[in-house]
């Protein structure tokens, strides 16, 4: 079993991004589950999820990273116990710390085989959000599995240099992708990291 | 960091659910052009605000002929739509809404939404279903379960 998370700031496309590889490797056969958690009271993106076929787990009310870590736990070994996926899927808050998701998922122990971070960047916005939230963008790719750029429909080629030199910069060693989630263009080298795993 | 990363990034947020009934229904294109108005109408008052709009606003309504989920991230770039309506009208439904806004209070990202909620009212009867707050980091504690917003 893998456990994957997929972070990035407020509104970066990772409810879409996750609905797009979910969709892709449940037809190729692989058991996916789904944990969303979002940090009001009431979700959203779980119904989204849910609308597209998948059965979401939705945590809200909080951050998995901080104040829902302990529920984070639970439902990791209980999806893990009466599921047993092939694949955890972990969409956190926009907000979330990668480094200390790792953790908690690591300290709940449910036999994970690998575990994956999708780091994704709104290339559209990205200027803006390192200029007003500079401390969670980086913190959110830094050490990532996979860095996506995301939304390069929205952007020309120039943006797209720069955010990747940003990109590079922070997290040197992380692979970078380019990606539309929106019209499921430059997918591949993340379902394959899943695939390869799961 | 921070324990809570909520408060590390000055983030305030807030979900609701609601019921609606349109009495007449409201043709599908009319419709979705009202829960863009919503959104945008978010961003807007957060410029009035003197702020930027950095967060995401959001909401996903389900009736008996499909969904509509609409987003607003960035006032440039406008609410984006995906409509899997499969009626020309739209009588009935529920909807969520929520909105996580750095720079702003829980409650006043609360006072955004429901404000915006208001432009809704006039061709729509609105419930919220549900609508707890447990705590507002001490800037109030209230809880309706059942506030109904009617015209």
């Amino acid at each position: 079993m893998i456990i994957c998370q997929i972070v990035g700031f407020l509104g970066s496309g990772k409810t879409t991004l996750l609905v797009q590889l979910g969709s892709e490797l449940g037809k190729e056969g692989k058991k996916v589950a789904i944990i969303v958690n979002e940090i009001g009271e009431i979700g959203v993106d779980g119904a989204v999820i849910d609308s597209f076929g998948f059965q979401s787990v939705e945590l809200t009310e909080g951050c998995i990273c901080c104040t829902l870590a302990g529920s984070l736990q639970n439902t990791l070994k209980i999806i893990s116990k009466e599921y047993q996926p092939d694949l955890i899927i972990i969409e956190p808050t926009g907000i979330a710390l990668p480094n200390i998701i790792k953790k908690m998922v690591r300290i709940a122990m449910v036999g994970e085989d690998a575990m994956y971070t999708i780091g994704i960047v709104d290339a559209f916005r990205a200027e803006k959000l390192f200029k007003e939230a500079e401390t969670f963008c980086r913190t959110q790719i830094d050490g990532a599995d996979i860095v996506a750029i995301n939304k390069i429909d929205l952007i020309e080629d120039g943006v797209r240099e720069k955010v990747s030199d940003l990109v590079r910069s922070i997290t040197p060693k992380s692979k970078v992708v380019f990606i539309s989630a929106k019209q499921a263009q430059g997918l591949e080298s993340l379902l394959e990291l899943l695939r390869e795993a799961s | 960091m921070s324990e809570d990363s909520k408060k590390m990034a000055n983030t305030g947020a807030h979900g609701m659910k609601l019921t609606f009934h349109a009495h007449p229904s409201i043709p599908s294109d009319e419709f979705v052009s009202l829960i863009e108005d919503l959104l945008n109408s978010v961003g807007d008052k957060v410029n009035e605000m003197g702020k930027v709009l950095i967060g995401h606003a959001k909401t996903f309504i389900t009736t008996p002929h499909g969904t509509l989920k609409v987003n607003l991230i960035d006032t440039d770039l406008g609410a984006e739509t995906l409509n899997r309506l499969s009626s020309p009208e739209v009588e009935e439904g529920e909807m969520k809404f929520m909105c996580v806004l750095m720079g702003l209070s829980d409650h006043e990202v609360e006072e955004i939404m429901e404000e915006s909620l208001e432009s809704l009212k006039d061709r729509m009867e609105l419930k919220i279903e549900e609508h707890e707050h447990h705590e507002h980091e001490n800037e109030h504690q209230h809880q309706h379960d059942e506030h109904e917003h009617q015209q």
